[in-house]
């Protein structure tokens, strides 16, 4: 009796200094900082479905593929339970809460394999240990295909964040094959790779119009260049911009309504704005020198973009009257290629570094210059978005690969393994 | 590891042809033993790990009578307010830039403290307006030229208070603002582009008459400037 009153008096000194130790670190935090919700995973239960390998080998991969994507959508701290112990984490095929509670758990996703009439399914459910109860529940089919695991992850980042998750977003890029290059698009992570144009010709500087239904790129495919737009669904292209001389970068604006775009029908580089629909062309920059790659801000008001006109490349913004033009970028004597991040703060760019090329970010007035890479040479940098992420293309292991990594630079990982992949261009949530 | 360097020994041992049997008992004695120690340290493991579960056990017993005692001593533990705690925890605000946990404010007021950077208020201000929060944007200008009137980003405030009634949509404030720009900053760099705007509200507004007025008092004054570029293409 003694020892069990020792034994609880030191047990609630822990637990005090656990509660206020937590609680003064919730108040250390500013919003800038980042907060992550720690999710247990549970080990697959498939007591039901015990005659159904192929059903327990695909639920696998799924949870595989869900836990990378909750991983690396930021919003979470997965804690697994430790492989010594085996059934760690449940009591009798319960969840055991104590268990979880003690590895630092706050909710516990817990994957089931189900026997419904003569159907197998895969459960997941989400239980909170706070308040004790089941936050989340969703059947799926346990097929092992990768878009029903991003499907997945979504609807859990959405569920317990309010966030939309980006786990079944594509990248679309620019794929070197002999002389030309083609258009290829990858899931968010690499996988489902599949080709989406076959013009023997160069097509680059993919970007997504905003809903993902196509994307407008640049292709050499008639000896010159022209703006294409690309259906994804039907398959079918139209050309958008063919005036006389360079068509070049890009950018559809948020609202879908007019593309900002580099001609030099005037002479050298200028940015315009086009309305596909009216066919209205209005010029925004005039200036001698060459001024181009235009990257919407997110209420698409501004734009930023590349100009040599202090003597070497650097950014500037101006709005999309082409009026009250300011430079950005003053570091470093060569900086291209902006991409607007879609939360509004934050521009990512391209620098010369050391005779290297690096991915940086500046805030958009202009303080924190922040270096991202270090290896090789890093280009082409495209938002995630939901602001958290950026993918680019990067030489750092031989041959160029589209990478990914988190907002920070943290989390760098190659996303393909065929070299010359270039100019990645990240897709909305669709 | 040890035991891959006992085998080389013993290799070495038996490739030189020296000592021989007896350092090879000697050798085979102590791997015997050293499987012996691992299949303790196994069992022990095992032992370890069921304790490991019986300590856990306890200590939720022991957590579950703490709450009760907590609760008895006028501590509550309601589920609501570990709701409210585990609230707290969830990673809404994350990344590069925040939104408020409490959600966007009804009535936008930009709340300063009284020791106000006046470079970080003009700069929350201007996020706000590449967000679109054009309300939470325009408090935040006001705010700024109500405490720093003299200030060097004064012109800037004024301007992007123009703006931000523009990119509603809203012509006619936005002409007044903008109007301030000209009238309260003259010669200052935001004036150009000041010039154009409000040519640009009168020409939404339907007086295309007077828009070309600024825009050709804009060519005359800045000839230079990019906006007089814009302005010429208008005039034409």
């Amino acid at each position: 009796m003694k020892i069990k009153y020792v034994l609880l008096i030191l047990l609630s000194t822990i637990l005090c200094q656990n509660v206020f130790g937590r609680a003064d670190v919730y108040l250390k935090l500013s919003t800038s900082e980042r907060r992550q919700l720690e999710l247990g995973i549970a080990p697959l239960q498939a007591q039901d479905a015990k005659d159904h390998p192929e059903a327990i080998v695909n639920a696998q991969k799924m949870l595989e593929i869900i836990g990378d994507d909750l991983a690396f959508s930021l919003y979470f701290k997965l804690v697994y339970p430790p492989s010594l112990l085996e059934g760690y984490g449940l009591k009798k095929g319960r969840l055991d809460i104590g268990a979880w509670q003690m590895l630092g758990a706050r909710q516990v996703l817990i994957p089931e394999l189900k026997q419904e009439k003569k159907k197998v399914i895969l459960k997941l459910s989400v239980f909170d240990l706070g308040i004790q109860r089941q936050v989340f529940s969703k059947d799926f089919e346990p097929d092992g295909s990768r878009a029903a695991a991003h499907a997945a992850s979504d609807l859990i980042i959405k569920n317990l964040s309010g966030e939309d998750g980006v786990s079944s977003t594509k990248i679309a890029f620019s794929l070197k094959s002999g002389k030309n290059k083609e258009l290829m698009l990858a899931d968010y992570d690499g996988g489902g790779l599949r080709a989406l144009t076959n013009f023997n010709s160069i097509n680059i500087s993919p970007d997504w119009q905003p809903g993902g239904g196509a994307l407008a790129f640049v292709s050499f495919y008639r000896n010159r260049t022209d703006i294409v737009s690309l259906n994804l669904a039907s398959g079918q292209t139209a050309i958008i911009s063919q005036t006389e001389g360079l068509n070049t970068s890009p950018a559809w604006s948020p609202d879908g309504k007019s593309l900002a775009l580099t001609l030099s029908k005037d002479g050298n580089a200028e940015i315009y704005l086009l309305s596909p629909e009216t066919k209205e062309l209005r010029r925004l920059t005039n200036s001698w020198a060459i001024d181009c790659s235009p990257s919407w801000s997110p209420n698409g008001r501004e734009l930023v973009f590349n100009s040599d006109r202090p003597g070497s490349p650097q950014l500037y913004i101006m709005d999309s009257e082409g009026a009250n033009i300011r430079r950005l970028t003053y570091q470093g004597g060569y900086n291209t290629s902006p991409s607007w991040s879609p939360r509004g703060d934050k521009i990512a760019f391209v620098s010369r570094i050391d005779g290297r090329f690096q991915v940086c970010t500046i805030d958009i007035t202009g303080d924190n210059f922040v270096q991202l890479t270090y290896e090789g040479d890093n280009e082409d940098p495209s938002w995630s978005p939901d602001g958290l992420h950026l993918c680019f293309s990067s030489s750092r292991t031989g041959s160029h690969q589209i990478w990914r990594m988190h907002w920070d630079g943290s989390a760098q990982q190659a996303i393909t393994n065929n070299g010359g992949s270039y100019m990645p261009a990240w897709g909305p949530v669709q | 590891m040890k035991k891959s360097l006992l085998l080389v020994s013993l290799s070495l041992a038996v490739f030189m042809g020296c000592g021989m049997k007896k350092e090879y008992i000697r050798v085979t004695d102590q791997l015997d033993s050293i499987e012996v120690r691992e299949k303790k340290i196994d069992r022990r493991t095992a032992v370890m790990d069921s304790l490991i579960q019986i300590q856990m056990g306890m200590i939720y017993e022991l957590r579950a009578e703490l709450r009760s005692l907590s609760a008895s001593a006028g501590e509550k533990w309601s589920i609501a307010e570990q709701q409210q705690e585990d609230n707290k925890y969830r990673p809404l605000p994350i990344g590069p830039n925040q939104p408020d946990p409490k959600g966007p404010a009804p009535e936008p007021k930009a709340e300063v403290p009284s020791e106000t950077n006046p470079k970080k208020l003009y700069d929350a201000s201007y996020l706000d307006i590449t967000k679109g929060n054009y309300d939470l944007a325009l408090a935040g200008f006001n705010e700024f030229l109500k405490r720093f009137p003299k200030h060097d980003l004064a012109d800037n405030a004024q301007y992007w208070i123009g703006e931000g009634y523009y990119a509603q949509k809203k012509y006619e404030p936005a002409l007044t603002e903008f109007e301030k720009v000209v009238g309260n900053y003259p010669g200052k760099d935001k004036e150009p582009a000041a010039l154009y705007k409000m040519g640009l509200c009168l020409q939404e507004m339907g007086d295309k008459a007077k828009a070309r007025q600024y825009w050709q008092l804009l060519v005359k004054k800045y000839p230079k400037s990019p906006e007089a570029a814009l302005a010429s293409d208008k005039l034409k």
